[in-house]
C-alpha cells in the first residue's frame, strides 16, 4: 500500500505538491489528473524516491522509500521526460536496466518488443516519440515491478498502442497485483482504466474516490409536475446542481438511485427521467459541490474541457 | 556502498572516451622510447657512441599528463553528467541504489580507466625500454612520478565532483571546479607573495600551507615559473592524496545531499550561485588590490590604469557569470547587492596582508630564546642537492651562529622599516625556540657575515660530516658525452679522493659549497658528474665538478671523454667535409691557471683548421693528455640533413703554434 502523509515539496518556496494525503491499495490502478503544474509528476517523483519531502511522508509497504533501495526494488516509473543513453539501442537499454534491477526479465523483453513491433537493435534516436515511450514502458514492466508509475503515458501514442498499453498495464495489475498509478491531464484516458481517480489542483488533491461508485454516485434527474413547485419539493434529497424552466426541473443528485427514484414517484410528476452521467460531468458537479469550477482546473488543456 | 553492476555499468558507459584518452597517452608511451630507440640505433649504425639517456619521471612519456588536465576531468563530466539533465537525473535517482552507492561505483569507473590508463602505458613505455641499451631508466624517478600523477588525477576528479554536487550545468560544474582546484591556493599565495613583498624577512612556509604540494595547483603554475616538474609529483604525493580523499568525502556528502532539481540549474540555492560569482570576481579583483598594497608600501610604482581595468574585469566577470548560467537579464540588477560583498571581500584580503605584516616586523627573537637554528639554502622548487637536504635536518646549536643570524635580521628589519635597499646572500632559517616553536624567517648575509657564518659552519663537526659526505649509491649518474660504465667509475674515484680532502678545501667550490659561500678555483674545472637519487621520500640531484682538486678523477674523466668521444669527433668531420651538416657548431677550451675553461670559437668550415685539429686529435688518440702542459678541448655538435645528431668533447695537448694562432683573442 502506499501511503502519503501531509506530503509537500516546495521548490524555492512554491509548493509544488501541498500536504497531500492518501492511501493506495495494492493492486489498484490510480489515476491522477490535473492540468501542467498541478503538482502529478512531482507527486511521482515523491514517490519514487526522486525527490525529498520537505514535509510529510511517504511509505510503500510501511517503508520510506526515499534513498531506500529495498524498497526502490520493488518499483518502476516511466517519467514523462525519458531518458535513454545516448545513441544506445533498446537491447543497450535492456542491458542497462538488467545491472540495476535484478528481476529484469529479458524473456518478457524479447516477447513484449516483439509485440509492440520494435526492433531491439535499432539506435533509439531514429524512434517516434510515440515508440520511444513504448520503449519505456517495455523497459518498465519487465522489471516486474510492485509498483509501477507512469507520468503521462499516453500522451503520443497512437489509438492502437495506447490500448495495448492500458491492456498491459490491466494484465499487470491483475496478473501480478502490481499496483499502478497513473497520471493525465486527461479524464477521458483513464476512466476506463483506472480503479480509483483523484485530482490534483495547485499541488493538493481536490477531489479523490472510487470510478465504479463515482459513475452510479451522481445522476441527472428530470422531472415536471403540473402545481406550481420549486426546490424545497425535494428536501430530502442531496441536490448538488438544481435548475428549473417552467414546470420541469433538472437537477443532480448524489445518492442510492432507486430510493430517490421511490422518493420521487411518491410526489406524482407528470415526467421522470433519471440520466446517468459520463465521468467528466460527475467530475463537473462533484468540483462544484467543492466550490470549484472543473474548467479552471482543467484549462490548460482546452480539448479536454466539456 | 559499492554495486559492482554500477561499475561495470560505468566503465562500460565510459569506454569510448577512455579508449580514446588511453590510446593517445599510448601513442607517447610507444613513440617517444621508439625515437630514442632509432636515433640510437642510427648512431649506433654510424659508428659513433650516442651518448646515455637518462630517463627520470615524466621523460618516459610526458604525454600521460593529459591524464590530470583532460582526461581524468572530461571523464568525470562525462559520467556525472546525469547531474546536469532533469530526466537524466530523475532516472538515476529513482534506482535501486543509494546515491553513495552510485557516486562510489562511477567514481570508481573513471578512477579505473584514468589511473589504469596511466600505469598500462607506463609498463608499456618500461618494457619497451629495458630492450634498449644506452639509456638509464631511473625506475623509482618514474613510478613516484607516476603515482603523483595518479594521486593528482585523484585530485582532479574529487574537485569536479565536488564542483558536480553542487551545480547543475557544464559551463558552471568547469568554473566551480577550477575554483576548487585553484582558487584557495591562488588566494594563499597571492596573500603570501603580497605579505612577502611588504616583509622580505618573511619565510612563504611560515604562511599557512604553502609549503606543501598540491600537485595539479602545482603543476598549472609551474609551466610559468620553470619549476621541476617530476620534483613537485614526487613531493606532492602525500599531501595530495590526503587533499583528494578529504575532497572526495565532501564530494561525496554533498552528492547525497545533493537534490535531484538543481539539474539544470547553475546553483541549488542563490547563495551558491552567490558565492561562486563573487569568487569569480575576487579572482580577478586580487592582482589589482596587491597592487594598491604594494603601492602603499611604495615598492612598486601605480598602475592606475590596470588596476582600474582588473577592477572593472572582475565587475563583468561577476555579472557575465549570471547571465551565462542563468539567462536572464533581470538577474543582473538581482546580482548588484552581491557586489558588496567582493568589496568587503577586498577589504579583508588587503587588511589581512597589512596585519600579517605588521605583526612580523614586531616580532622580535630575543637571542636567549633560541634553542638551536636549521638552515637552508635552497629555495625554489628546484631538486635539493644530497648536502642540502641533510643540511636541512641539521639542527645547529652554537651561540655565536645565533646571534649573528639574529643582527642580520634586525638589520633587515630596520631596512625594510625605513624602505631601504639592501644585497646580501639570502638564507631560509628555521629558529627553534626553547618553548619548543620555530619561527622561520628568510635572512640576507653581507659578504662579511656570510665569510663569519661560513667559518662558524666548518668548524661544526655536524656540518663537516655533511658536507665531506656524498651519496654512496646514487639511483643513477649523469655526466654528458659519457657511457654508464665511465661514469660509475669516475663517480666511485671521485668519492676516494673527496674522502681524503678536509672541508675548507673540498667545500671551496661553487657547485659544490654548500652553503653558497663562493670563491674562484684555482683547480681546473672539466666538466660535472650528476648524481640523482632518493632521501627520505624526496629527490636529490648533486651536482660535482671535475677538477684538478681530485686529480685521478680528472684523469680518468679525461681518459673516458676521449675514448668514447673520438668516433663522434671522426663522425663530425666527415659529415663536414661531405657538406651533409644542416648546422654544427664547435668550440676550443683553453685551460689556463684554474677556473672555467677560457672558451675560443674556431672555425670548422675552413678545411684548413679542420686538417689540423684531425691531426691533433689523431695525434692524441690513445695517449694519455698531461694537465701540466699547455692543454685543451675540441667541443662540437652537428646535426645532418637527416636529423642525426652528434656531440661530443675530445682533450688533446698542444704546442702546435698554428693551432695556437687560431685561437682567436690570445
Amino acid at each position: 500500500m502506499i501511503k502519503a502523509e501531509n506530503l509537500t515539496k516546495k521548490f524555492n518556496g512554491f509548493r509544488a505538491v501541498s500536504s497531500v494525503s492518501c492511501e493506495i491499495p495494492k493492486g489498484c490502478i490510480y489515476g491522477l489528473i490535473g492540468s501542467n503544474g498541478a503538482g502529478k509528476s512531482t507527486f511521482l517523483r515523491l514517490i519514487t524516491g526522486v525527490y525529498k519531502a520537505d514535509e510529510g511522508g511517504i511509505t510503500l509497504d510501511g517503508e520510506p522509500v526515499y534513498e531506500n533501495p529495498v524498497i526502490k526494488r520493488k518499483l518502476a516509473y516511466v517519467p514523462d521526460e525519458l531518458y535513454f543513453l545516448a545513441n544506445s539501442s533498446m537491447k543497450r537499454m535492456a542491458s542497462l536496466y538488467s545491472s540495476i534491477y535484478a528481476d529484469f526479465d529479458n524473456a518478457r523483453f524479447m516477447e513484449l518488443t516483439e509485440l509492440f513491433k520494435l526492433n531491439p537493435k535499432v539506435n533509439i534516436n531514429t524512434f517516434s516519440k510515440g515508440m520511444r515511450r513504448q520503449a519505456a514502458t517495455i523497459l518498465a514492466l519487465c522489471t516486474n515491478p510492485e509498483y509501477i508509475f507512469f507520468d503521462e503515458t499516453f500522451d503520443g501514442l497512437d489509438p492502437v498502442v495506447r490500448n495495448l498499453v492500458k491492456n498491459l498495464i490491466t494484465q499487470q495489475v491483475l496478473d501480478r497485483g502490481t499496483t499502478a498509478i497513473i497520471t493525465s491531464h486527461s479524464l477521458r484516458e483513464l476512466e476506463d482504466t483506472c480503479d480509483q481517480l483523484a485530482l490534483l489542483y495547485q499541488g493538493g488533491i481536490v477531489f479523490e474516490s472510487d470510478v465504479q461508485n463515482l459513475k452510479t454516485s451522481l445522476f441527472k434527474i428530470q422531472v415536471a409536475f403540473l402545481d406550481a413547485y420549486d426546490q424545497e419539493r425535494f428536501e430530502g434529497l442531496d441536490i448538488l446542481n438544481f435548475s428549473k424552466k417552467g414546470s420541469v426541473s433538472n437537477f443532480i443528485v448524489r445518492g442510492d438511485r432507486e430510493r430517490t427514484k421511490e422518493f420521487l414517484e411518491t410526489k406524482s410528476p407528470v415526467l421522470l427521467d433519471i440520466l446517468p452521467l459520463s465521468l467528466e460531468e460527475v467530475f463537473i458537479y462533484e468540483m462544484q459541490a467543492l466550490g470549484y469550477a472543473f474548467e479552471n482546473i482543467l484549462e490548460e488543456d482546452k480539448d479536454v474541457q466539456l | 556502498m559499492f554495486s559492482f553492476n554500477l561499475y561495470k555499468e560505468g566503465l562500460r558507459k565510459s569506454l569510448p572516451l577512455s579508449a580514446l584518452f588511453i590510446a593517445i597517452m599510448m601513442l607517447g608511451a610507444v613513440l617517444i622510447p621508439v625515437s630514442n630507440i632509432s636515433r640510437h640505433a642510427e648512431s649506433i649504425r654510424r659508428g659513433f657512441s650516442p651518448g646515455i639517456t637518462v630517463i627520470n619521471g615524466f621523460d618516459a612519456n610526458p604525454v600521460l599528463i593529459i591524464s590530470m588536465i583532460a582526461f581524468a576531468p572530461i571523464l568525470t563530466l562525462f559520467l556525472f553528467s546525469f547531474l546536469n539533465k532533469r530526466n537524466r537525473s530523475d532516472f538515476y535517482h529513482s534506482i535501486p541504489h543509494k546515491r553513495e552507492s552510485l557516486f562510489a561505483s562511477f567514481t570508481a569507473a573513471i578512477l579505473t580507466w584514468v589511473i589504469g590508463g596511466i600505469w598500462l602505458c607506463t609498463a608499456v613505455t618500461l618494457i619497451i625500454y629495458a630492450f634498449v641499451p644506452y639509456v638509464i631508466v631511473n625506475i623509482t624517478s618514474v613510478l613516484l612520478v607516476m603515482l603523483g600523477l595518479s594521486v593528482g588525477c585523484l585530485l582532479v576528479v574529487a574537485a569536479t565532483l565536488i564542483a558536480m554536487s553542487i551545480t547543475g550545468g557544464m559551463f558552471s560544474n568547469i568554473i566551480t571546479a577550477l575554483l576548487i582546484l585553484f582558487l584557495p591556493r591562488t588566494i594563499m599565495m597571492t596573500f603570501t607573495s603580497a605579505v612577502i613583498d611588504s616583509v622580505r624577512v618573511i619565510a612563504p612556509e611560515s604562511l599557512g600551507i604553502l609549503g606543501f604540494i598540491n600537485i595539479p595547483f602545482n603543476f598549472m603554475f609551474s609551466a610559468f615559473d620553470g619549476g621541476n616538474i617530476d620534483q613537485l609529483f614526487i613531493r606532492g604525493t602525500l599531501y595530495t592524496v590526503v587533499l583528494a580523499v578529504i575532497y572526495l568525502a565532501i564530494a561525496v556528502i554533498l552528492f547525497k545531499r545533493r537534490k535531484s532539481e538543481t539539474a539544470g540549474s547553475p546553483a541549488p540555492n542563490k547563495i551558491v550561485q552567490t558565492i561562486i560569482r563573487v569568487l569569480i570576481a575576487f579572482v580577478v579583483c586580487i592582482p589589482a588590490t596587491m597592487m594598491i598594497l604594494l603601492n602603499a608600501r611604495q615598492t612598486h610604482r601605480t598602475d592606475w590604469t590596470g588596476i582600474l581595468a582588473l577592477y572593472i574585469i572582475a565587475v563583468i566577470a561577476y555579472f557575465a557569470y549570471e547571465l551565462i548560467t542563468t539567462r536572464k537579464l533581470s538577474n543582473i540588477l538581482k546580482a548588484l547587492p552581491g557586489l558588496g560583498i567582493l568589496v568587503l571581500l577586498n577589504i579583508v584580503f588587503a587588511a589581512g596582508v597589512m596585519a600579517t605584516s605588521h605583526v612580523v616586523l614586531n616580532r622580535r627573537i630575543d637571542t636567549d630564546n633560541v634553542a638551536a637554528v636549521r638552515v637552508q639554502t635552497s629555495f625554489s622548487m628546484e631538486t635539493m642537492s644530497y648536502e642540502e637536504h641533510r643540511l636541512r635536518e641539521l639542527s645547529l646549536e652554537d651561540e655565536r651562529l645565533n646571534a649573528l643570524l639574529l643582527d642580520a635580521l634586525s638589520r633587515n628589519i630596520a631596512d625594510i622599516q625605513a624602505d631601504t635597499h639592501w644585497f646580501g646572500s639570502r638564507l631560509a632559517v628555521e629558529f627553534e625556540m626553547t618553548r619548543g616553536r620555530t619561527i622561520r624567517r628568510n635572512i640576507w648575509l653581507l659578504d662579511n657575515e656570510l665569510q663569519v657564518f661560513g667559518e662558524i659552519m666548518s668548524e661544526n663537526e655536524q656540518f663537516r660530516a655533511v658536507a665531506m659526505t656524498l651519496p654512496e649509491n646514487p639511483e643513477s649518474l649523469w655526466a654528458e658525452n659519457l657511457s654508464e660504465e665511465a661514469m660509475r667509475n669516475i663517480y666511485a674515484t671521485l668519492l676516494e679522493e673527496v674522502s681524503a680532502l678536509d672541508v675548507a678545501t673540498w667545500n671551496d667550490f661553487p657547485l659544490n659549497a654548500i652553503p653558497p659561500w663562493q670563491s674562484s678555483s684555482p683547480h681546473n674545472i672539466y666538466g660535472h658528474i650528476e648524481a640523482h637519487g632518493f632521501i627520505r621520500g624526496d629527490t636529490y640531484r648533486s651536482s660535482y665538478l671535475i677538477t684538478g682538486l681530485t686529480p685521478r678523477t680528472a684523469d680518468m674523466f679525461i681518459h673516458y671523454i676521449n675514448a668514447e668521444n673520438y668516433e663522434n669527433a671522426r663522425w663530425y668531420f666527415d659529415e663536414l667535409q661531405s657538406s651533409n651538416a644542416r648546422w654544427f657548431g664547435a668550440s676550443i677550451n683553453e685551460y689556463e691557471s684554474g677556473g672555467h675553461p677560457r672558451r675560443h670559437s674556431v672555425d670548422t668550415e675552413n678545411p684548413e683548421v679542420t686538417e689540423l685539429l684531425e691531426q691533433v686529435i689523431a695525434v692524441q688518440r690513445g695517449v694519455p693528455v698531461d694537465r701540466d702542459r699547455a692543454h685543451f678541448s675540441f667541443n662540437f655538435h652537428l646535426e645532418t640533413h637527416s636529423g642525426e645528431f652528434v656531440q661530443g668533447v675530445f682533450f688533446f695537448n698542444s704546442a702546435d703554434s698554428e693551432l695556437l694562432d687560431m685561437l682567436d683573442g690570445r
